[in-house]
């Protein structure tokens, strides 16, 4: 579903600032595989899943993801390919707080061509899945972080995304919401979807997952 | 062209952004409200100027005297009947009569009513005029202004001239010009032309100056070089200087507003460049996020000036409505004094309602062009950067 070959990403190069966040990068993610990329603040995890999921470009190398080379996509193509086979988690949530669940989740959506009909259906079901439909009119700013959580696993939902990226979930949360996060992880690979989730948290080793490690923009070998 | 669902998130937004935008949709309506205001009252007035020139006569001739213009003798009129492509030669008498309890000057217009009145103004005034009744006494047409001042001293009915021989005259208030004609008879009083000879001390072989007119706007050249070698001691004035000096006056007055314009647009830009530039934390976080669901760098810029055009078009509509409503119904008061000026008494006009679209098609566009480009700029700036680091 994933393939990344040689990746290397050079932040601010050519210039006296220049930073090489990732070295050399080879990654296969199959089809409906759960995977954790883990390692410490700036090991480099999240600029990956960055790639990944098409929202920066490598300095080199190659990234195909489900058939797709998105390397060099300009950015009307990348933002389809994004809207069309990705869902993305992140750690703060990134969600408009002012705006209700059933808002925020059917942003992805907003610029599709759909009906209100279409949308209304999608937006449910996601927020079924994440079990969040009862604060569906509630603003987000109200929920507590595991709601939030919730109504953020939702979105990323909401366009039945093939893949799934997700950047340090649980940062933000408690153990118990932690642990109901891993259990919606867990029901969501049991629905098929691949899945790559970027942290340093411990918790996520009772997960049945490949974990690769990454160190100073280098993937160690176990 | 974005669908439904587009425009359901941007109405959205607009609500859940109100505060946001309240400061920038309260500056717009305020600074579109003076320079429609502005806009408005000065082309009112220009169609009333116009409409006032219209009836002017086409040369009007004085005596002079020592540089100074003196009663003109009527057998000049004669005169210049004979002349070629003049229609008509109608003496006039008219004069200031100063008003003594306020210190003010009142113009007083003697009319022959038997007369054919060629000045459309006139004629518009003395319209629906019972002649018989109004000649019986010595009665008076006044304008506003001068209703408002007799009645403040209590000539409600009436007022007591005193002639240049200190006799008294008392003449009967017979009725009072509509507001709507204050402009051109805001401090008039119109009597019988005897009565006015009589008050303003002028003799039944002098008059004021004389009217001219000519049908054929081609002969003017000629006519005014004939007239001027009538007399040694003539001033002929045509109405193409009467319309200069108007103009001058409102090019003057022009020139300051568009002084102000210019300053108002460059506060207002600074204003916008500052509110939109420094585009906030949220506001970037939000394209952030955004770009990171799947919306382009287009799709953004498409909200963000679709979003910032309806808080700019919406302040420009209840701008140019409080405006019109300033200018027409409540008579543009404060501003109407620094745009009127007056000679006698104050003004105290109701405009006829006029909108030249053309000036308010530029005023959209000199007011749009900037605000959406202090949107545009900072809104695709923050578009382009990485969406991660945009929402951190």
């Amino acid at each position: 579903m994933i393939q990344l070959e040689n990746i290397n990403k050079i932040y601010n190069e050519s210039r006296p600032n220049s930073f090489q966040a990732l070295k050399d990068i080879s990654l296969h993610v199959s089809k409906g595989e759960l995977l954790i990329l883990k390692g410490v603040s700036g090991s480099g995890k999240s600029t990956l899943l960055s790639i990944m999921g098409s929202l920066i470009k490598p300095s080199s190398g190659s990234v195909i993801v489900d058939g797709e080379s998105i390397a060099k996509l300009p950015d009307l193509h990348a933002s389809n390919f994004r809207a069309q086979k990705l869902g993305f988690i992140f750690q703060s949530f990134n969600l408009f707080e002012a705006l209700s669940v059933a808002d925020n989740v059917a942003i992805p959506l907003t610029n599709q061509s759909l009906t209100l009909e279409a949308l209304h259906v999608s937006v449910g079901d996601a927020m079924e899945i994440a079990h969040i439909s009862h604060k569906k009119d509630t603003e987000v700013r109200l929920l507590s972080g595991g709601e939030k959580q919730r109504c953020a696993i939702a979105r990323a939902l909401v366009n039945s995304p093939k893949v799934i990226l997700c950047d340090e979930p649980t940062a933000n949360l408690d153990s118990i919401n932690s642990q109901k996060f891993i259990a919606t992880i867990k029901e969501l690979n049991a629905l098929g979807k691949t899945i790559v989730i970027a942290t340093h948290d411990p918790i996520f080793e009772t997960l049945d997952a490949r974990v690769v490690n990454i160190e100073n923009g280098s993937l160690l070998k176990r | 062209m974005q669908n439904k669902l587009f425009y359901n998130f941007l109405f959205l937004l607009l609500l859940k952004h109100r505060i946001k935008h309240i400061s920038i949709f309260i500056i717009s309506t305020l600074i579109v409200f003076i320079l429609s205001s502005v806009i408005l009252l000065s082309n009112a007035l220009q169609e009333e100027i116009n409409t006032t020139l219209d009836s002017q006569a086409d040369f009007v001739v004085q005596k002079m005297r020592a540089g100074k213009s003196v009663n003109t003798p009527v057998s000049w009129s004669d005169e210049f009947r004979e002349i070629e492509g003049i229609s008509q030669a109608q003496p006039r008498v008219y004069g200031q009569y100063f008003f003594e309890p306020n210190a003010e000057h009142f113009t007083i217009v003697g009319i022959d009513f038997f007369d054919e009145q060629k000045s459309k103004n006139l004629q518009k005034l003395i319209t629906n005029l019972d002649m018989k009744k109004f000649l019986e006494k010595p009665n008076m047409l006044i304008g506003h202004g001068v209703k408002a001042l007799l009645d403040k001293y209590y000539f409600f009915d009436y007022y007591v001239f005193k002639t240049p021989h200190q006799e008294k005259r008392k003449v009967n208030i017979y009725q009072t010009f509509p507001k709507e004609s204050s402009l051109l008879s805001n401090d008039m009083i119109i009597m019988d032309i005897d009565l006015a000879r009589e008050i303003l001390g002028i003799s039944e072989e002098r008059s004021t100056d004389i009217a001219l007119y000519s049908p054929n706007e081609l002969e003017a050249g000629n006519i005014y070089v004939k007239l001027v070698l009538k007399h040694a001691d003539i001033r002929v004035i045509q109405k193409s200087d009467i319309a200069k000096a108007y103009k001058h006056l409102f090019n003057y007055k022009g020139g300051l507003f568009l002084i102000l314009y210019m300053i108002v647009l460059l506060t207002f830009m600074m204003i916008l460049y500052q509110r939109y530039s420094m585009v906030q934390s949220s506001d970037k976080k939000e394209i952030g996020i955004l770009r990171a669901l799947g919306w382009s760098i287009k799709d953004v810029i498409i909200l963000k000036v679709t979003e910032s055009f309806m808080v700019a078009f919406g302040a420009f509509l209840l701008g140019f409505i409080l405006a019109f409503f300033f200018v027409f119904v409540l008579d543009a008061p404060l501003l109407s004094n620094i745009f009127y000026g007056y000679a006698n008494l104050p003004m105290d006009i109701s405009l006829h309602r006029s909108i030249d679209f053309s000036l308010v098609s530029l005023l959209f566009l000199f007011y749009i062009l900037p605000f959406m480009t202090a949107v545009l700029i900072p809104s695709w700036k923050a578009s382009v950067i990485d969406p991660l680091e945009a929402m951190r």
